[in-house]
């Protein structure tokens, strides 16, 4: 199907310069062990290239019968001690290797996820969190991979090829001329069928991503499916995916299934011109027979760094896609910062100077605000609002009207496009975000637990809170009971996300969170679904003792809930329609009285239905 | 079925292609070796004139004129040389390219035969699975079957009969050296196959190590803006470097092992070849060994030794492979359900329930349902969650089947009718509707693919959702879905109903699909539903009374029975639940807003 979702190819064509130059700044901590790990890789190369002299020795001096007993014992020893020395080296490189690898990928990762948590939530709004988990997972494993692994091989191949040379003309140079005499060959061919590998692979990977795709949304909607009859059009769609795949595989088997044959071939040419030559130098005694099978095994030998090269030459083509994905996100910038004198005065999030927050009363003054998301989209012009401390205030309206940006921009994960938002009369950017943000309490309608127990989630509102300070947060919002009344009561494991609680649960848990931080200004957004009534019952008694003494800020849904708030705005298209007290409202008859009446009617019918179900 | 069934029925008419492959391999792997067989060759009896004495030798000697010919014209050598790597290369190449085809198509056929067979199980398999785990299976398990068939296979035949035939050329040639040769194998095969048994709980807690890891990252991600709002970021940034450390650690100790093993079996190859090279110089220095057949061991046994050591791999691979096809057995020996046979009747007429039971994992969920409906009616089932309304909805298009009891349409039991002529026949809107990844009209006309633009945007404005889609930037070219934009609740549902308006069904169910949308768009869709049917029967699965009043029929459903069924003005005569839920409505729109 032509409209079907594509995804977006990242890896760019050619060779990205401009990325590895940034790749290398990031790698800078570990320059010195790259170097040790290249002095590694030549004492390697250098190994092996002795290797076939040896044999040569063997055949040429031992095996004709020179050589004293004294001597044949000296080189087995001496061949010994190579082979004890390439055990050592190789285990020390492994060692290198794997920390380079693994120190790599920590480091990027830590740097990562910092800023993963200065990007601001403009950002998160458009980025899926499975993109930003892939880029910190497999795409850091990657890169750090081919750059300890796949890059040291070069390191290898290099001085292999050239000790190599060395040894080879040092002993014969028409020899040695034979054996290099294909290379530029092989360049010319290699260069050719890479870049048709390349290719090739690309088309593979694309292929692969849409099939996983296809297997995604087929299990994923198998019960739609099932609903509309589509079992048979969905294979006959899945069975493109496949078979395209199924071509772009073969011939990328093809291609690569010719390069390393032809490479060998190639290569091989030069041991037929080494027995031909090498043969009649050693009849006519100017070389032994040590010297020509120690050529042979050179020409062999001499080639195998550019039979992996097709493998190398792959594995960087997808570390600069993963590097260039990794670098767009250190690269994002944060919407939201301090500036550089509010940092002096009040440190950073990661590094505050606690000391210099001042204390919230909480009154909060929208003056003269505009904001927009999306550049000429505006959802508030020139607003304005004025929260005495203490107050509750209740946001009601459509989804689109603009609540739910309202209290956004008080929790500054926004900020004003134009105009200022005063907190105790000051403009919050003089402040720092960190002291805002360690003044605010915040529940969000779908409650949002970290893995872990019941006590380390409550204590997340305050990490330095006692036990007996968590216990009595939890009476606060009636929580305390159905926690002791669990199996392992505070020590409860949560599950992954929650999953082990129900949502009234998870939603008490929450707001006992929000009580330990003791906040000036509390938010309740509730965002867009609703919740059930048994719920509502009981995290209503929770936001009531929450709310109490504070600046209170909710974005209602459940009108229910709001009918005590010394303030309800009704807000549409950005601005207030109607604002008084419940009371004052319902006598209004106005947008807010239509709303609470249809409201009110419904939630009564469901609770009878429920109520008759449970008796 | 079994493994090797599984393999075999997929595999098809390329088994024979893979036999070729194999047979392929074994004689390149035979030729390969001739070359270090013909450099011993020139050495002992072209420069060294010693008498030819085995039988390859004289063979090759003979094709090239003899000995004495090809003394001063060592060029008929070399291109004897080059017909060899020709032949090899030419042979290797076949088996790379035609590795591609078996396993690929291999895995195509794997691949769609799973994919229709996991679309063609029944609905209640796909309840019960967790569909993350059945995606992982379709994917990675079927390509660990592809790795192995794309070379791992043919690379087992290529390692042993080079060992085999490299063996026996040395044993012909001189017995107590090939001993010496031959011990290290073993040695280096088990040594190579216990390590990777292993290790391979290290790869494991590597493993789990980065899960957890990924879950710290995951939650963090998520709840970022629980994470801001309570000033946590320097928390998690600590949190996540802990894992992250032990992730390194383990993962770094895991790469030790594997040093000490690369090393360690390095040096054992080296042994191999060192005990060889000693061996072989005194075997010469006492005339047992010619020159040229020593090269011919100390290559021989390069050329054996790594891919043994390689070899003990693959054979713990191996065992991962029968795994990950174990797993693949177990989902294609799943029953498929039948959609194919049975009658195809006309099903324009009343529906009849009989005394139907229904449960699923030990738990009655239906008791002796029976109803009728007339052709044409509005019909609501209303009852609270749990009570088993929507189940009825289900076994009405056979998603699921009945334990006890008849279900009939227009006369004919459902259960003699063909499955996909009865669902194509009842239109079910699902609660939680799925949207495929792509245009909002290509999801639309998924069921009707020749519909025309009119047609389509009559069933959005019955829905609902025409204004709504026309409000995208992109329209009905809006992708939709996991990869496109996120639609609400209720977006979703109205694309879902507009979606299945367009397949013109004689019945309609709406499985609680207007659950998400608020109570005045929910009234403009049932107005449109009026107009829309002529010979329509409609079923609404509700938890409002407002969208059951207006209806015909109204069952009520309690614990998994129908306690009452009427008219609106019926039920609210008479006492029970709906009279209850309605009383309280009206006596609310009474006292206003004083209740409170």
């Amino acid at each position: 199907m032509a409209d079907k979702f594509e995804e977006k190819d990242f890896s760019s064509e050619g060779l990205n310069l401009k990325v590895w130059k940034e790749i290398a700044r990031l790698f800078k901590p570990f320059y010195k062990k790259l170097l040790i790990l290249i002095l590694i890789q030549v004492v390697i190369a250098l190994s092996e290239v002795i290797m076939p002299y040896l044999n040569m020795i063997s055949i040429d001096t031992f095996a004709s019968g020179e050589g004293s007993d004294q001597q044949l014992l000296l080189f087995i020893v001496f061949y010994f001690a190579i082979i004890v020395v390439i055990g050592i080296i190789n285990m020390f490189y492994f060692n290198v290797s794997g920390k380079v690898e693994m120190g790599f990928a920590y480091y990027l990762r830590e740097k990562c996820f910092r800023q993963l948590q200065s990007l601001s939530f403009s950002y998160y709004d458009t980025t899926p969190t499975g993109w930003l988990l892939a880029r910190m997972t497999s795409d850091i494993a990657r890169l750090a991979e081919v750059i300890a692994w796949s890059m040291v091989d070069m390191a290898w191949g290099i001085p292999l090829m050239l000790f190599s040379c060395i040894v080879m003309f040092s002993t014969n140079w028409l020899l040695g001329l034979m054996v290099l005499l294909v290379v530029p060959l092989l360049a010319y061919v290699s260069f050719v069928m890479q870049k048709m590998m390349l290719k090739a692979y690309r088309g593979v990977r694309k292929a692969n991503s849409k099939i996983t795709n296809s297997f995604s949304e087929g299990i994923n909607g198998s019960k739609t499916t099932k609903t509309l009859v589509l079992e048979e059009y969905n294979y006959q769609d899945f069975k493109k995916d496949t078979s395209e795949m199924c071509a772009v595989s073969t011939k990328a088997a093809k291609v690569g299934g010719t390069f390393r044959p032809l490479v060998n071939f190639i290569s091989s040419l030069t041991l037929a011109l080494i027995i031909w030559i090498g043969g009649g130098l050693a009849s006519a005694n100017v070389i032994g027979f040590g010297t020509l099978v120690m050529f042979i095994q050179y020409a062999q030998q001499f080639y195998e760094p550019i039979r992996s090269i097709s493998m190398i030459v792959a594995d960087f083509q997808l570390a600069q896609a993963s590097g260039e994905r990794i670098i767009h996100l250190l690269n994002s910038e944060p919407a939201i910062v301090d500036t550089k004198e509010v940092i002096a005065k009040y440190g950073t999030v990661f590094a505050p100077k606690e000391e210099n927050y001042e204390k919230i009363k909480g009154d909060i003054d929208f003056k003269n605000v505009t904001f927009e998301y999306i550049k000429g989209e505006t959802i508030l012009n020139n607003f304005n609002l004025s929260i005495k401390a203490g107050h509750t205030i209740a946001l009601v309206g459509e989804t689109g009207s603009g609540k739910s940006t309202i209290v956004n921009l008080i929790c500054r994960f926004y900020e004003p496009t134009k105009g200022e938002l005063l907190i105790d009369g000051i403009d919050y950017r003089q402040r720092s975000i960190g002291w805002l943000h360690s003044n605010l309490g915040y529940v969000l309608q779908a409650p949002h637990l970290f893995s872990g127990t019941i006590m380390e989630n409550v204590r997340y509102g305050r990490l330095n809170a006692t036990d007996e300070e968590v216990y009595s947060a939890c009476k606060v919002v009636n929580a305390h009971d159905f926690i002791t009344n669990l199996a392992d009561g505070y020590n409860t494991d949560v599950g992954e996300g929650g999953s082990r609680l129900s949502t009234g649960q998870k939603q008490l848990i929450s707001f006992a969170r929000a009580v330990l931080a003791n906040p000036s200004i509390f938010v309740l957004d509730e965002a867009t679904s609703s919740i059930d009534t048994e719920t509502e019952q009981i995290i209503q008694y929770a936001i009531e003792n929450v709310m109490k003494g504070r600046t209170s800020l909710v974005v209602a849904h459940r009108l229910s809930t709001i009918v005590n708030a010394d303030r309800i705005l009704v807000i549409k298209h950005g601005t207030i329609i109607e604002d008084g007290t419940h009371s004052e409202l319902m006598a209004a008859k106005g947008y807010y009285h239509q709303l609470y009446t249809n409201q009110f009617n419904e939630e009564k019918e469901a609770r009878i239905l429920k109520e008759s179900f449970e008796s | 079925m079994s493994s090797i069934s599984f393999i075999n029925k997929h595999l098809g008419k390329y088994r024979y292609l893979l036999v070729s492959i194999i047979i392929a391999t074994i004689l390149y792997a035979g030729i390969n070796l001739l070359s270090s067989l013909i450099f011993g060759f020139v050495i002992d009896n072209v420069i060294s004139q010693n008498p030819v004495e085995s039988g390859i030798i004289a063979v090759i000697a003979g094709f090239l004129g003899g000995v004495d010919a090809i003394k001063g014209n060592l060029w008929k050598v070399a291109s004897l040389l080059i017909c060899v790597y020709l032949a090899v290369a030419v042979l290797m190449s076949y088996r790379q390219r035609m590795q591609g085809v078996v396993s690929e198509k291999l895995v195509e056929n794997i691949r769609n035969d799973l994919y229709s067979h996991i679309q063609h199980l029944p609905y209640s398999y796909h309840v019960k699975t967790k569909s993350g785990e059945l995606i992982q299976k379709c994917t990675s398990d079927v390509d660990m079957v592809r790795r192995f068939f794309a070379g791992q296979l043919a690379e087992i035949f290529y390692i042993l009969a080079t060992a085999i035939i490299a063996l026996y050329i040395l044993y012909s040639i001189n017995f107590k050296l090939a001993l010496i040769a031959s011990i290290s194998l073993p040695i280096i095969f088990l040594y190579s196959y216990f390590f990777f048994k292993q290790v391979q709980k290290q790869f494991l807690l590597s493993d789990e190590a980065e899960a957890v890891m990924s879950d710290v990252i995951q939650e963090s991600l998520s709840g970022i803006r629980v994470v801001k709002a309570f000033n946590r970021e320097k928390y998690e940034i600590n949190k996540f470097l802990k894992t992250s450390a032990n992730y390194s650690e383990i993962t770094y100790k895991m790469i030790r092992y594997l040093g000490i093993y690369w090393s360690s079996s390095y040096v054992i190859c080296l042994l191999g070849i060192l005990s060889v090279v000693v061996a072989g110089i005194f075997a010469v220095r006492s005339h047992d060994l010619t020159i040229g057949n020593f090269t011919v061991f100390v290559s021989y046994q390069t050329m054996i030794l790594y891919p043994i050591r390689q070899l003990g791999r693959i054979m713990t691979d191996f065992g991962k492979v029968t795994v990950s096809l174990k797993r693949l057995v177990d989902i294609i020996n799943e029953q498929e359900e039948d959609l194919i046979s049975g009658l195809k009747c006309d099903l324009n007429g009343d529906i009849e329930y009989r005394h139907v039971y229904f449960g699923y994992d030990g738990q009655e969920v239906l008791k002796d349902v029976s109803f009728k409906i007339k052709q044409k009616q509005t019909v609501a089932i209303i009852g609270p969650t749990g009570s088993g309304k929507s189940s009825i909805a289900y076994l009405l298009s056979r998603l699921y089947e009945p334990d006890r009891g008849d279900i009939f349409i227009n006369g004919y039991n459902i259960k003699d009718l063909n499955k996909n002529y009865l669902r194509d026949n009842v239109g079910i809107v699902l609660q939680e509707p799925f949207l495929f990844s792509r245009s909002i009209a290509a999801n639309l006309k998924i069921a009707r693919p020749d519909l025309d633009e009119e047609k389509m945007h009559e069933a959005t404005r019955i829905a609902a959702v025409h204004d709504v889609i026309n409000s995208f930037d992109q329209g009905y070219g809006t992708i939709v879905g996991e990869k496109g934009v996120t639609l609400s609740g209720g977006q979703k549902q109205r694309v879902a109903i507009a979606r299945t308006l367009i397949k013109k069904t004689p019945i309609l169910i709406f499985d609680d699909s207007l659950s998400a949308v608020d109570t005045q768009t929910d009234a403009m869709i049932r107005e449109g539903l009026k107009q829309l049917h002529g010979n329509t029967t409609t079923i609404i699965i509700t938890q409002r009374i407002a969208s059951a009043k207006d209806c015909d029929l109204i069952l009520v459903v309690e614990n998994g029975r129908i306690t009452q069924s009427g008219t609106h003005e019926e039920l609210i005569a008479q006492p029970g639940l709906y009279h209850r839920v309605f009383a309280i409505q009206t006596r609310e729109e009474d006292d206003g807003e004083v209740n409170n």
